[in-house]
């Protein structure tokens, strides 16, 4: 399907297109079965950045509150890009992981599945 | 004037107005002087055939207003001087009224642009004469409800910015984008989008609520100009379904196009509610009745009725409806967990709800409810009491269609978050459900250009990267935004309770 428009066209470019980001992305994330955090997180980085120091240094952190912080194992962790499985590799930078701008990583953890294994 | 001059009856003034008035041009031809009203690919063969059930001629009108003008300012000025701000039941009630004032209010007026835009776009003179009244009426709604709130920002955070917050507040792109994409669109989808979807098929929820539940909590100022709305909303109400039938009627090619609107505004009407339905069940001390008992009288019960009515149509039930009473015992929660931790971004308070209040929930919402919502608002109150007030400082991904942050959850799976993706001219665009996805899917060109807030932060055009220069941006105050207790609001009402205590 497409728009139907007055005139001979209809042609405006996407807002949250990579070239609004001076060289750094847009990321977003999420620790799956932590709900006290509600959505997804969103961030805007450089696709430059080493991966596990995103996740160490970046991601986890947003994370402070929640009892399981403390308790995590990213390497054991089940991964996804774009809702698809996907394995990273957490000694490459986010480019070199195939990750891109607008990405949706999403992480599960076995084991710790919020408080009281019911997704907070 | 002739002392034998026949007068007019009403239906005869009505008559020349509408159809008297109106004429085939012929300097220019009519396709140009009415350009908006068929590129949409609806079919009218014969405006003559519009029909509008009141009749409305100029002088009726100006009197019906004018005589419910004068009883709601009378009204309003009794307010102001019997301080009934007093009587209300608790100052955290005035939540409510402030997402009123901040998200819906604007859509008055946004009504009344819209309508207004109608009121010359239909080459057919009595639906234009129709919009025009109704421009008239939204913008009445915004006046008057402007100036009934007006009471309450003489005493209370959070009233004093709701023209520019509107333009700039993260959470009020939500009813904001609503009416922009209506407005954006041609003159049959808006009239679909806003008079049958939103004010014939979903108002009872959206008024219901807030009109009862001021009533119901001491709030003489809402009731009033919501009763004084009332008897327009009805005009409005008949036109929405009067201007569906008459579409249908008219040509069976309208038909497949009618029925991408219902499923595309149902959709969308429906999450914009959610905020509403977290109103009545978080926001109201005395409660109406719970987002999910609305839900099944009006929607299950009315909507479904009304589906039925037009499936002689050729009309189905709208896409994803399935989903939308599925969450029907999550929304208001996922909803209200998201206000609580985003709210130092707004101009709103919130809080956890109290033992009474959490065994309502209990007793509305059941299993799902105790097991997920009552122990996360459990620990968020534990982490309160050791001075960590639970704010979320990171930005959360937006939904690319209805502009909420994607808290939602897989509609068979409550603990997980969903975000579903749509690639379009190289760049990924997230969405909430399948119902946004559907309605992105269809005109990405037009959803492409959405205005998302997180993403224009990031992008560095609202005041700066941190929470504090955002703050500054948008006008809100320190004072306006975050917890309830301890708030301005919630010291100015105990120093009231106190003293009424003590004479
Ligand atoms: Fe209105
Ligand atoms: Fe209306
Ligand atoms: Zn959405």
């Amino acid at each position: 399907m497409t728009v139907k428009f007055i005139g001979d066209s209809y042609d405006f470019p996407c807002s949250n297109r990579v070239e609004n980001y001076g060289g750094d992305m847009n990321l977003y994330m999420v620790w799956d079965h932590h709900l006290i955090y509600c959505a997804p997180n969103a961030y805007r980085v450089s696709g430059d950045m080493n991966f596990r120091d995103f996740l160490e240094q970046v991601f986890q952190p947003d994370y402070a509150q929640h009892p399981d912080v403390d308790k995590v194992d990213w390497e054991k962790g089940v991964w996804q890009l774009e809702n698809q499985g996907w394995t990273p590799d957490f000694s490459k930078s986010l480019k070199e992981n195939n990750i891109a701008h607008n990405s949706f990583i999403r992480v599960s953890t076995p084991g710790l599945e919020g408080m009281h294994g019911v997704g907070n | 004037m002739a002392k034998n001059q026949r007068r007019l009856n009403l239906s005869q003034k009505y008559q020349l107005m509408t159809r008297g008035l109106d004429w085939e041009t012929t300097y220019q031809p009519m396709d140009k002087v009415f350009p908006y009203d068929k590129y949409e690919g609806i079919k009218i063969t014969d405006w003559d055939k519009w029909q509008d059930p009141f009749r409305l001629t100029m002088d009726a009108y100006w009197k019906y207003q004018a005589e419910k003008e004068r009883k709601l300012y009378a009204i309003l000025d009794s307010v102001v001087q019997n301080n009934s701000q007093q009587n209300i039941s608790d100052a955290r009630y005035l939540n409510a009224v402030k997402i009123w004032m901040q998200g819906v209010t604007p859509l008055e007026y946004a009504a009344f642009r819209g309508f207004n835009m109608l009121g010359r776009g239909f080459r057919g003179a009595g639906a234009r004469v129709a919009c025009q009244f109704q421009a008239i009426d939204e913008m009445r709604h915004y006046q008057t409800q402007v100036h009934a709130f007006a009471h309450y920002n003489k005493f209370f955070n959070g009233f004093n910015q709701h023209a520019r917050i509107r333009d700039r507040a993260w959470y009020l792109s939500i009813p904001k984008s609503y009416f922009e994409d209506a407005m954006t669109a041609g003159p049959f989808e808006f009239i679909t989008a806003i008079s049958f979807s939103f004010e014939y098929v979903l108002t009872n929820l959206l008024f219901m609520p807030f009109v009862s539940g001021a009533a119901h909590n001491g709030d003489m100022a809402t009731t009033t100009f919501g009763f004084s709305a009332q008897s327009d909303e009805s005009r409005h109400m008949t036109l929405g379904l009067e201007i569906v039938k008459f579409m249908l009627e008219q040509h069976e090619d309208n038909v497949p196009i009618v029925q991408e609107w219902l499923d595309k505004w149902f959709w969308r009407g429906y999450r914009l509610l959610g905020l509403i339905g977290t109103m009545m069940d978080y926001m109201l001390p005395k409660k109406v009745m719970s987002w999910r008992q609305a839900w099944e009288i009006y929607w299950e019960e009315n909507g479904v009725a009304l589906f039925n009515d037009l499936a002689r149509y050729g009309i189905r039930m709208p896409k994803h409806h399935e989903t939308a009473t599925r969450e029907k015992y999550r929304i208001t929660h996922e909803f209200w967990s998201t206000i609580y931790q985003f709210s130092h971004a707004t101009a709103l308070y919130t809080w956890l709800p109290d033992e009474e209040e959490m065994d309502w929930l209990c007793a509305e919402y059941g299993e799902l409810f105790e097991k997920l919502y009552k122990p996360r608002y459990e620990y968020w109150r534990e982490l309160d009491a050791r001075g960590e007030r639970f704010f979320q400082k990171r930005l959360p991904v937006v939904c690319n269609v209805c502009q909420i942050p994607i808290f939602h959850t897989y509609p068979d799976d409550p603990c997980k978050n969903i975000c579903l993706v749509s690639e379009y001219k190289g760049t990924k665009h997230q969405m909430c459900s399948e119902g946004c996805k559907d309605i992105f899917d269809r005109e990405p060109e037009k959803y492409c250009q959405a205005y998302i807030p997180p993403q224009q932060i990031y992008q560095g055009n609202c005041g700066g990267a941190t929470l504090e220069d955002y703050r500054k941006w948008l006008h809100i105050r320190d004072e306006d935004a975050g917890e309830y207790y301890g708030s301005e609001d919630n010291q100015l009402w105990e120093k009231w309770q106190a003293e009424a205590a003590r004479v």
